[in-house]
């Protein structure tokens, strides 16, 4: 017999080898079964096993490990190749078993039976050894390979999994809030949804003095596990802004500042931050290219009157020597001031101000005094979720 | 809608026209395009890099990244960066993060 010279491939690649596959050969002849026995111990499978008819290969099936190849006949007494095919994969259930169906019976209409039955592949008889040799390494190599993907991908989404976690406990807890912006009259809701594959949002509440509010929010840009890492960097800068909380030009300038320094480039995020003076009545703020937040306020007939806020500015950790306009809106009793990321006004069609102008106004009147969930709801009508950006939404309203 | 750059030379700039929506299921295409454009740059004499944005619905931050980081290295090789065309609601983000002040912006 020649000797195979298939092309080798990267078998280092996969989480095992070919030496580790099962392979299960059903075949009540025993030429054909000493055959097959070759072709596998040529390819060097770890181990091989035989079933006389389709009933001893579902009973092994069944009571045995699960093999990485079935080598199936097709006229066999008791239980044919049909339907020991059928069954494998119905009853079963190994939809992803490789099953390469050899069969005397050569016309189109017989193969196409065998692939309508669940084969993977069709080889026929008389077999030729160097041909089903090359088949077997093909879908052997096929098996490992959608293993250690599939391996791969499930590590992935575990490493995303705790990013997604690791982002969210950076996050302030509304609820815990709740009792200590009661008694300034405030109320505080917020939603961080991340994305399948982790975004970049991040908010927090700068501590200030007594009578003064802090609030900021920025969306870094990129997704999966750098942004979700970039984000937790920057929450750790804020530490470092603590004697500027109350300045939202020099808090942005120095944060801008040290975000260059610290990443040179690699982290570029549109930020808000927003401090509300409770005595004043003035909401003082400087944008870095956020979503322009809006500030309702509420009139004596119940409507609700909108101010967008120039959130314009620079992206941060573009260039050091930026600094950060500041600029001051009224915000009486009553007002509230709404932040929002990207993914509420660019999820499916996009969203304008005016719409978004809307699904606030109703929000603001939500008879479970829900807002953040309203909006979300409102959201989820006009893009189904799940969404492909993270969904962060603030919501600092004045009793 | 999904993502599509496609680049060609016009003189001396080479435009880098985008279809469609600069989310994140373009991702993956802001690499590619971004080691094209300065493999053509390198290869054949360019003044300026334009980005035709006129057939673009929404740009998200990722994006905005993206084109920060094309000007960065833009700068390097002293090639301008402009962003041409682009529909009111992507220019109002544009004007949002300032774009004018970084590159050239041209309707």
């Amino acid at each position: 017999m020649s000797v195979v010279t298939t092309p080798q491939r990267a078998e280092t690649a996969f989480q095992r080898g070919i030496d580790s596959c099962y392979v299960l050969i059903v075949d009540d002849h025993p030429v054909n079964r000493k055959l097959l026995d070759v072709a596998a111990q040529r390819l060097g499978v770890g181990k091989i096993a035989f079933a006389f008819d389709g009933l001893e290969c579902i009973e092994k099936l069944t009571a045995g490990p699960k093999p990485d190849l079935i080598l199936l006949d097709i006229m066999m007494p008791r239980l044919d190749g049909f339907e020991t095919c059928k069954k494998l994969r119905g009853e079963l259930g190994m939809t992803d078993v490789p099953v390469i169906i050899q069969t005397a019976l050569s016309s189109s209409q017989d193969r196409l039976k065998c692939f309508e039955a669940g084969g993977t592949d069709v080889v026929t008889k008389p077999l030729d050894l160097q041909e089903l040799v090359a088949r077997m390494r093909v879908h052997l190599e096929n098996r490992l390979m959608v293993e250690s993907l599939t391996a791969f991908r499930g590590r992935l989404a575990r490493d995303l999994d705790v990013a997604r976690r690791m982002q969210r406990s950076v996050l302030p807890d509304p609820q815990l809030l709740t009792n200590q912006l009661a008694k300034d009259n405030l109320l505080l809701q917020a939603e961080y949804t991340p994305s399948d594959e982790v975004g970049g949002d991040i908010w927090a509440m700068p501590t200030c003095n007594p009578g003064k509010i802090a609030v900021f929010v920025a969306d870094i840009s990129g997704h999966g596990l750098v942004a979700a890492i970039n984000a937790f960097r920057l929450h750790s800068l804020i530490p470092h802004l603590l004697g500027l909380t109350e300045s939202p030009s020099d808090w942005l300038t120095a944060l801008n500042r040290e975000i260059v320094a610290s990443f040179q480039g690699e982290l570029l995020a549109t930020a808000f931050y927003a401090v509300l003076d409770l005595e004043a009545g003035i909401l003082r703020y400087a944008g870095a290219g956020a979503p322009q937040p809006l500030v309702g306020r509420r009139g004596a007939d119940g409507t609700i009157q909108f101010e967008e806020l120039n959130s314009r500015g620079l992206m941060l950790g573009i260039g050091e020597d930026w600094s950060y306009q500041e600029r001051e809106v009224a915000m009486p009793a009553g007002s509230f001031l709404f932040l929002y990321s990207d993914c509420l006004i660019e999820s499916g069609a996009p969203v304008s101000i005016e719409e978004l102008g809307e699904w606030v106004a109703a929000a603001a009147t939500a008879e479970d005094g829900d807002r953040v969930g309203a909006m979300k709801r409102r959201l989820a009508v006009h893009s189904a979720p799940p969404w492909t950006d993270d969904l962060t939404m603030i919501w600092l309203e004045r009793a | 809608m999904t993502t599509m750059i496609t680049q060609a030379h016009v003189g001396t700039d080479l435009v880098a026209t985008a279809i469609g929506s600069l989310t994140f299921q373009g991702y993956g295409e802001g690499a590619r395009v971004l080691d094209e454009l300065f493999q053509k740059s390198a290869a054949t004499p360019t003044q300026r890099i334009v980005f035709e944005l006129g057939a673009v619905d929404i740009i998200d931050s990722h994006w905005l990244g993206f084109l920060i980081r094309v000007l960065k290295r833009a700068e390097e090789h002293k090639i301008e960066v402009v962003l041409r065309g682009a529909r009111p609601g992507v220019r109002r983000v544009m004007d949002l993060v300032q774009f004018g002040r970084l590159f050239t912006i041209e309707a």
